[in-house]
């Protein structure tokens, strides 16, 4: 008896030497996929997949003359098929846990994107990617840009899309997951960074791009496109998106202009902004109020201004303070009036400010929405000057 | 409990046929009446008065061994009694011999020899009269112990007419110096190693610890090599359960020969299909000095210059020397031991199961660096990382064996075949040599080598979970494991703690060491005389006597 369970063991063993088990893969056998393309031709989906070519991008010496990415196109009906598919073209499996990107062209973006993102779904696919939309060009030429600094061009838009997330007011980085959320609750709707192709050109998807100097094509992030449910509906200009990106409190630091006392104008740089969007109810009315402190230092001051006095300031600040509620009562006008869509997620704030008034006018928030008043107010504090008090123009001597 | 069944099956066999082997060995012993050297039963027959019968006896019980020294005098207060000096050349230190017979041809004349022979039971207050220019002297009685105090080095007085004879300590053969420790090196500390003799070994120990209750209990182990053994332990400190338990475990033991402390660490260990080793050994004697501060018990072998410490536990393997030679540095260096632990035992298996299973893991610009590196190579990771691992162990034993004069050539040859060539041949890819010399160097850092050998083992079987599993097969290797060292026992005592169970005043020298002035008590594994130092009026009362502050 003893011996037989002793075999029995024995063969369990063995059984554990035999590796076919599930999603074994060896990393020679991926095709890891870093960003993904949507465009439609006669109702069928392309899916493009942009593939690393690893032996080429971690080629160190030698500069190999492959080109760091492959990208693939294939038909489908939904895009798992298509990255099946994918396997007649190509020796490996799509493999897509390091998405970086995906990139949706506008067409299929105005068009709606609901029946097509259940993505998350397929276990390889994390939520945690970008999404952005091929503005005025398709999803496929955005991929197959070819630009130095990042060999991947996946990566290059991963990668800018963050540093300029950080730097630069106007951008906005927005993972599956978020849209996803935000395009199917009453309360927000969400937005979309745009992606264009500058210098489109024969060579864009050649190694050769990467070695001129300038005029060389290069994708670039442009303003956001605002949605309503699934739906794009049109884009924000640099203002407005810079506007959005206040009032949903997604600025970290960035370069505002201002216009000096005395003429011309003074470039500040913002080192905080936060922003707070509350909702209230008066008579069962709904309002919105928005509030804005922003700290800023003086980044360059193109004029002659005296930034010794306090007076000079305090000028400086409230001017600084009118000129942004402008900037940003034009962005809350044109996602009221002319979008009708609820971007900065004032449903939400109303939500969160009283409950059960907010149930009573949820069913009917897209008609209310455009009408709701909402009250802006701005704070700046212009805290340092910089290395320098007064700008060098006020020594300027020479006549003119 | 159902997964180590088998192992006690297994065990049971085998101890089943260690029964037998020793059997065996002591077979000849009994039977060994027609074969001449080998002491029998007969042997303990007591001593005959004749003095060339006596002789003769002793001659054809070494079988006339070249070495075998008789030297007869005639001596007495007539200077006609008949005495013999019997000793082994070599073993004994001629000049001592010589004093002996010098002393004893100068006194002999005060003592009626003859005399004394009805008086064989003041043999004590004989031989005081006499007064022999010598250390130690033993009555003898029988002829084993004749015969063994001989083999020992002594030299044995024997008079004619006398039923008893008397070994003198006369040892002197020639032994290795005290010198630097080998493989327990420190930087910091003392820089004395035991060596192969069995009394310098203790008196190195006694040198550290001056104090009465520093006790050394000897006995002897082997039928044939008779091995002098040495329990040292400090009364007063020492938890009697252990030292009783090795006591037990020491007499069971039943061998022809011991050669080496392993040979006895064999016998008395819990468990020999454990992983982890319960007894601890080293060729430091202030380390033995520290282990027996703590209450524990050191066992020294003759002709092995290491020494066995029970009860040891899993993190006295992570505690060097050093550690308390060092300046205080908030347990640096042991937390990095602790961390070289799971690095060298996990990191082929980690690396296996992120490239064959979770690939999804490992951040982009890596994966995509690590995949390039795979590229072209023909082997999957669990065979490659499976195939560097025995490449670099046979360098390391290749490294140990090989006369010295030859060590550079292995060492190129290593350096070039597993760093370069293999490399450059796209047999393994480069990160691969890295995670090997990573796990070399790490199983490397351990103060006792031994620790090495189970994890080297289980790097093995961890690899494979990992290739059939992925983290899986990992996470249920390791719950085994931690199981596994969490039932194991030095003599009675839990072998992880005081990490499991869980003791809170033991943790002062566990992950980190605590400066000196904080580790007042001894390890709580003891139950006595718990204070290191003399507790302040402020603390409570000490548990035991303060027996030992040195």
């Amino acid at each position: 008896m003893k011996r037989m369970a002793g075999a029995f063991l024995a063969l369990m063993m063995i059984a554990l030497l035999l590796t076919s088990c599930w999603n074994r893969r060896e990393l020679d056998t991926l095709g890891i996929a870093l960003g993904i393309g949507i465009d439609k031709q006669d109702g069928e989906y392309i899916v493009s997949a942009q593939l690393a070519n690893v032996s080429a991008v971690a080629a160190k010496k030698g500069g190999s003359a492959a080109a760091p990415v492959l990208v693939v196109q294939e038909k489908g009906r939904i895009l798992l098929e298509a990255f099946r598919h994918m396997t007649v073209q190509i020796p490996r499996k799509v493999y897509l846990s390091h998405m970086r990107i995906l990139v949706i062209s506008e067409e299929v973006a105005r068009e709606g994107m609901k029946y097509l993102l259940d993505l998350s779904r397929d276990h390889e696919i994390r939520g945690d990617f970008y999404v952005v939309i091929a503005r005025n060009t398709s999803a496929q030429h955005v991929l197959e840009v070819i630009t130095p600094f990042e060999r991947m061009s996946a990566n290059k838009l991963y990668m800018a899309l963050e540093q300029s997330e950080k730097n630069w007011a106007p951008t906005r980085g927005v993972l599956l997951n978020d849209f996803l959320q935000q395009s199917f609750l009453v309360g927000k709707e969400p937005v979309l960074p745009g992606v264009t192709i500058e210098n489109p050109g024969q060579s864009a998807n050649k190694v050769e791009n990467t070695q001129r100097t300038s005029d060389l094509t290069i994708t670039k992030f442009s303003t956001l496109g605002v949605f309503r449910q699934d739906k794009l509906i049109g884009w924000l200009n640099e203002e407005e998106s810079k506007g959005y990106n206040y009032i949903t409190g997604n600025v970290s630091s960035t370069i505002g202009i201002t216009p000096c006392p005395g003429g011309g104008i003074i470039g500040l740089e913002v080192k905080r902004a936060d922003s707070s969007v509350t909702g209230q109810f008066r008579n069962g009315k709904p309002e919105i109020r928005i509030n804005i402190t922003v700290d800023v230092n003086v980044a360059e001051a193109a004029c002659n201004i005296d930034l010794v006095k306090p007076e000079v300031i305090a000028r400086v600040e409230r001017d600084t303070e009118k000129n942004f509620s402008d900037l940003l009562r034009a962005s809350v006008y044109k996602a009221q009036r002319v979008f009708r869509s609820d971007i900065f997620g004032f449903g939400k704030a109303l939500h969160k400010a009283d409950f059960t008034e907010w149930k009573k006018i949820k069913s009917k928030w897209n008609a209310i929405y455009p009408d709701v008043p909402v009250h802006i107010t701005t704070h700046v504090n212009l805290n340092e000057t910089g290395t320098q008090l007064n700008s060098y123009l006020k020594f300027y001597e020479k006549a003119d | 409990m159902s997964l180590f069944s088998d192992g006690h099956t297994i065990k049971k066999l085998l101890f089943r046929i260690k029964k037998n082997e020793t059997n065996r060995r002591v077979g000849p012993l009994s039977l060994s009446k027609e074969r001449d050297g080998l002491m029998t039963e007969d042997d303990k027959q007591p001593l005959q008065p004749d003095l060339m019968a006596q002789l003769d006896e002793v001659r054809q019980a070494l079988g006339d061994s070249s070495d075998l020294v008789i030297r007869q005098l005639k001596a007495g207060q007539d200077g006609k009694t008949d005495v013999a000096f019997i000793y082994l050349d070599g073993m004994v230190n001629p000049t001592i011999v010589y004093y002996l017979i010098q002393s004893f041809l100068v006194r002999s004349d005060r003592v009626d020899l003859n005399m004394t022979t009805n008086q064989t039971s003041d043999a004590g207050a004989w031989i005081q009269q006499l007064g022999i220019a010598a250390g130690d002297v033993q009555p003898l009685k029988r002829r084993d112990d004749l015969l063994h105090a001989v083999l020992c080095g002594k030299t044995v007085l024997v008079i004619d007419g006398h039923d008893e004879a008397h070994a003198v300590c006369t040892n002197g053969w020639e032994h290795r110096t005290v010198s630097e420790p080998t493989s327990q090196t420190v930087i910091k500390g003392p820089q004395e190693a035991f060596t192969e003799t069995i009394r310098v070994n203790t008196a190195l120990v006694r040198k550290r610890i001056k104090h009465p209750d520093l006790r050394i209990e000897s006995k002897e182990l082997g039928l044939l090599t008779k091995t002098s053994v040495s329990v040292i332990y400090i009364q007063g400190i020492v938890d009697e359960g252990v030292l009783a338990e090795l006591h037990s475990r020491l007499e069971s033991i039943k061998i022809d020969g011991v050669l080496e402390s392993n040979y006895v660490e064999e016998f008395i260990q819990d468990s020999t299909f454990g992983f982890f080793p319960t007894v601890n050994n080293t060729e430091r004697p202030d380390v033995v000095a520290a282990a027996l501060l703590e209450g524990r018990v050191a066992i020294i072998i003759d002709g092995s210059p290491h020494v066995l410490i029970v009860p040891s536990l899993f993190t006295e393997f992570m505690q060097s020397a050093e550690d308390y030679y060092q300046r205080y540095d908030f347990g640096f260096s042991r937390m990095l031991r602790f961390v070289s632990f799971v690095i060298t035992l996990l990191t082929p298996s980690i690396y296996i199961a992120l490239t064959t299973f979770h690939q999804e893991m490992i951040p982009t610009q890596m994966l995509i660096s690590l995949a390039a590196q795979r590229e072209g190579v023909p082997f999957p990771a669990f065979v490659e990382a499976v195939m560097m691992e025995i490449t670099f162990r046979l360098l390391y034993e290749a490294g140990i064996r090989m006369p010295r004069a030859v060590g550079t050539a292995i060492s190129i040859v290593g350096a070039l075949v597993l760093g370069e060539a293999a490399v450059e041949a796209d047999l393994v890819s480069p990160v691969m040599v890295i995670i090997v010399s990573i796990t070399a160097i790490t199983s490397m850092i351990f103060p006792n080598p031994e620790v090495g050998i189970s994890i080297r083992l289980l790097r093995f079987v961890f690899m494979g979970l990992a290739a059939s599993f992925g983290f899986y097969g990992i996470f249920i290797g390791t719950v085994i494991l931690v199981m596994h060292m969490c039932h194991l026992e030095s003599f009675g005592k839990p072998y992880m703690s005081p990490l499991a169970p869980f003791r809170l005043p033991d943790q002062k020298d566990t992950l980190v060491r605590a400066p000196w002035w904080m580790m007042y008590t001894r390890p709580s594994l003891l139950h006595t005389n718990v204070y290191r130092e003399p507790p302040d009026e402020s603390t409570e009362k000490r548990g035991g006597s303060d027996s030992s502050s040195s």
